[in-house]
């Protein structure tokens, strides 16, 4: 392409781009051409002004200085006739002649700088009637100095006096000459200076009017640019959105259709663009839109169509539209609300469900705000609260149906719910009726929050247990009857049984009594023993059962007490070739324990240990402490506990299924009396075991203030090791 | 010589005072060029001088003696003889009192008073203190005359030939006495 045929096009684009600058270069232009102008005029006309005070002012001193030598020439004459001393009247004649030669040189310098011929012409005059003046006092001087005073008095008035006139008049009328010349001159400049002004003016015009030209360029510049920016973004917003557009002209055909509705319909926009509604949407046109359209059009209001249902090819279609008249024309929006009506349906069957369950469940439900008012509640809450009807529930609070102090217990628990978060669960609750009924429930209060995840109230579900709980009431009396019944019998039986076994004791110490016999009383004295203890056991079992065992806690050295424990059984070990270690951390404090109790519960933990492992076997004792904790656990390599078992296994009178593998009797009394040994010393325990592999029960116990090391326990544990020990 | 000075002034007073030089330089070269009255040897010479406007150029001493002694008293063009004498004690006067009245200072009184009782005197003579104001009285009065000696002389005047020499010139009786 040749350079001529783009470079206009680039012009016009970079005028285009750079209207504004170039107007302003062009008023500049302007400004700075004719300014320059305005200036030298001005200038010209200031100079001139200049020249012609200059020239005005040394005429009018030349004219001044002549009026002055004239008037000095002509005095000095007048002076001569004053006396008729000759030295005297020749010194002024000689000033006289002296202010000729002065007015001589002034003439000369008026006609050498005068401007105008009317001026040289006025020279001329004066110059002759300064002479023929002169003529005429150089007469009368000369008569004065002849001593003829009378003529030369006669021949001053005669002829001088006249001529001076003429001499004083022509000096006038120069300086006439020299005032109109001067406002003749100050008329051209100030006519000169007005055309300035006028120029300035013009050009002031000229480039208020290029600026407001240029302003408006830059105007329409920013106005089309921003509609311009506008149409775009607007283009690129219908473009985005994920609702179908179309707009409808006057005509009834489409001038508009997004991108949207090109992905919803199939139709590209070059199918339809142009078209009337009919043609270009025949489906659409089977419906109810067009005569909304042309509803909307006629009154001039916008529509909404919520749903409009459409066959398609594969399923049903529901589509919103909502009709905007504009310009005779309409802009339609429509969106797919298939998935939205599905929703609305799953909503609508979710709250249903809520509201069957709400109104079946025989659970009181209820939901409150922030301040503890109901905000709904269910048909068995309204029921609960003694209302016939939910709605009138609706807006109280606990204080309307409840005592005053179970009402403030709601509050602070609704309070602390709200506070913290945190659900209230199973919280079993005595609610007092205004009439004095009592209502048992169990309550489950959970904090709501709003979708955001704010708490703004909270909800809860009641269970009454008023039923339950009397029935628990009344299983609490029967077994505190039957703890009373086995407390009161097995005290009853100690005294009987000890001298059942006293007596058995002493008849096996009588002589002479044949071995069958004595075998036989020795048996029944075992038999004696195992009922002391199982009565014995069963005492203490009542007596913590039911508080009536009193525990002293004190200081305890547990490593001490297990060693002291070891010792007594260490027969029995011993027998059964188990080997038996003790590891004690260091620096083991002290327990907070009833030492008697302790004993026992750490000599049943070791007797289950020894009498549940096959011979030799391994039997692990550590002590340990943490966070003012001591733990003690005993490990053995024994016939383990079956899973099934394990959760009963620390019940009154459980005895696991396998323990008759190794042992016959028991009571079942041992490990239950251990956990409430430990339970009312304020601690726990439990156990992990494994069938067939072994197990190990472990308890902890607060500690003592003080602190022992493992060398306390004495030198059956330290032995050579302070930490560890082991027996055989 | 006065014209060219004026001049000179007109462009400039170093312009005029050069080619003031150049005219005097060159009339001091040029021996055509006439002398000054009453310059050179003349400048001591007694000089008698009338108003430019007279147009008397010389005079016998013998119609110069009469003038002085008011015994002629018109100009031939009729206008009136003014005297201009210099106040006494003066060198000026005394010379002319030897050499043209022949009489001393008392004679010279008594021949004013003589001659104004007669009336051939119509005016007393005019006395001057200087012979600048000599020269200036005589530029200024048309019938004047007076005497100065050349070197007072100025062109506001016209120095005339007595017996037809010019003061300073051979056997001009006012040149002054080699003694």
């Amino acid at each position: 392409m040749s350079e001529k045929s783009w470079l206009p096009g680039t012009l016009k684009r970079l005028y285009r781009q750079h209207t504004a600058v170039l107007s302003f270069v062009l008023i500049g232009v302007v400004v700075v051409t004719v300014g320059a102008f305005v200036i030298r005029d001005l200038r010209r006309a200031s100079q001139e002004t200049w020249e012609m005070h200059l020239e005005l002012l040394g005429g009018l001193d030349r004219i001044a200085e002549l009026e002055y030598q004239t008037q000095e020439a002509r005095r000095s004459m007048l002076y001569s006739l004053t006396t008729h001393d000759a030295n005297l009247q020749v010194q002024y004649a000689d000033e006289s002649q002296s202010a000729d030669k002065r007015v001589a040189e002034l003439l000369e310098e008026h006609l050498r700088l005068a401007k105008s011929s009317d001026a040289v012409e006025m020279g001329r005059v004066f110059e002759r009637d300064w002479e023929a003046y002169l003529k005429i006092r150089d007469s009368v001087v000369g008569s004065i100095l002849e001593g003829n005073v009378q003529e030369a008095v006669q021949r001053d008035l005669g002829e001088g006096v006249p001529a001076f006139n003429r001499i004083r008049d022509d000096l006038q009328q120069i300086h006439e000459l020299y005032k109109r010349q001067s406002e003749g001159r100050m008329a051209l400049v100030r006519a000169a200076f007005n055309q300035s002004l006028v120029k300035l003016g013009v050009v002031l015009a000229l480039t208020i009017l290029f600026a407001a030209l240029a302003a408006r360029q830059v105007q329409r510049g920013q106005m089309l640019g921003s509609v311009q920016r506008s149409e775009t973004r607007l283009r690129e917003v219908i473009e985005s959105i994920n609702e179908g557009m179309f707009v409808l002209d006057r005509n009834g055909r489409l001038e508009m259709w997004n991108g949207a509705a090109e992905r919803s319909s199939g139709q590209p926009r070059n199918g339809v663009v142009g078209l009337p509604l009919s043609e270009a949407l025949p489906q659409l046109a089977q419906t109810e839109v067009p005569g909304a359209i042309e509803e909307s059009v006629r009154e001039g209001r916008a529509l909404v169509l919520d749903e409009v249902s459409f066959s398609g090819e594969q399923a049903q279609r529901s589509l919103e539209f909502r009709i905007f008249p504009m310009d005779g024309g309409a802009t339609v929006f429509f969106n797919d609300v298939t998935e939205r009506k599905k929703a609305k349906e799953a909503l609508l069957y979710e709250k249903h469900l809520l509201r069957t369950l709400m109104d079946n469940v025989p659970d009181p439900i209820h939901f409150k705000d922030s301040a503890g008012r109901f905000t709904r509640v269910n048909s068995a809450q309204a029921r609960f609260l003694g209302a016939d009807q939910p709605i009138k529930a609706i807006g109280k609070t606990n204080f309307d149906f409840f005592s005053s102090e179970d009402a403030q217990q709601a509050v602070a628990e609704e309070e602390q719910i709200m506070g913290s978060g945190q659900a209230l669960e199973g919280k079993e609750e005595k609610l007092t009726w205004p009439d004095g009924r009592e209502t048992w429930v169990s309550a489950a209060k959970m904090p709501l929050r709003d979708l955001q995840g704010k708490i703004i109230g909270t909800f809860g579900i009641l269970h009454d247990i008023t039923k339950s709980k009397q029935a628990e009431e009344e299983l609490r009396t029967a077994l505190q009857m039957k703890s009373d019944f086995v407390s009161f019998a097995t005290h009853q039986l100690r005294t009987p049984l000890a001298g059942i076994k006293w007596l058995l004791e002493l008849a096996q110490q009588e002589e002479g009594i044949p071995e069958e016999p004595t075998s036989l009383i020795q048996d029944a004295r075992e038999s004696a023993q195992r009922l002391i203890d199982m009565v014995n056991n069963l005492l203490d079992v009542s007596r913590l059962e039911s508080g009536k065992l009193k525990i002293v806690p004190r200081e305890t050295n547990l490593a001490k007490l297990t060693q002291t424990v070891l010792k007594d059984v260490s027969l029995l070990i011993q027998k059964s070739g188990h080997r038996v270690s003790v590891d004690v951390s260091e620096a083991m404090p002290p327990v907070m324990a009833d030492t008697e109790l302790l004993s026992q519960v750490v000599m049943n933990l070791v007797s289950n240990a020894v009498k549940y492992t096959p011979p030799g076997g391994k039997i692990a004792i550590r002590m340990s402490q943490k966070d003012g904790w001591v733990e003690w656990s005993v490990e053995d390599s024994g016939i383990g506990i079956p899973k099934a078992s394990q959760a009963r296994l620390f019940e009154k009178f459980f005895r696991a299924e396998n323990v008759h593998k190794v042992e016959t009797e028991g009571t079942g009394l041992g490990l239950c009396l251990v956990r409430l040994i430990l339970e009312r010393s304020g601690g726990r325990i439990w156990c992990e075991s494994k069938e067939n592999e072994g197990s190990t029960f472990c308890f902890t116990l607060p500690s003592g203030a003080v602190t022992v090391t493992a060398r306390d326990a004495g030198p059956a544990l330290t032995g050579g090791q302070p930490h560890k020990l082991e027996l055989a | 010589m006065l014209r060219v000075l004026r001049n000179s002034q007109r462009g400039g007073t170093l312009t005029g005072l050069v080619a003031a030089m150049a005219i005097l330089s060159l009339q001091w070269r040029l021996p055509l060029a006439a002398p000054a009255p009453g310059a050179g040897q003349g400048g001591q010479a007694l000089a008698f001088i009338v108003n430019k406007a007279n147009p008397v150029d010389n005079l016998s001493f013998q119609d110069l003696r009469k003038i002085f002694l008011a015994e002629r008293t018109r100009w031939p063009n009729g206008k009136s003889v003014t005297l201009v004498m210099q106040d006494e004690g003066q060198s000026e006067r005394e010379v002319l009192l030897r050499q043209l009245y022949h009489m001393t200072e008392g004679d010279y009184h008594r021949q004013v008073l003589q001659a104004e009782f007669t009336g051939s005197l119509q005016s007393d003579p005019k006395l001057l203190s200087t012979p600048q104001g000599v020269v200036k009285f005589v530029s200024f009065v048309p019938g004047a005359v007076g005497y100065v000696t050349g070197g007072e002389v100025s062109d506001s005047v016209k120095v005339i030939k007595v017996d037809g020499l010019l003061p300073g010139q051979p056997g001009y009786k006012f040149n002054p006495s080699p003694h």
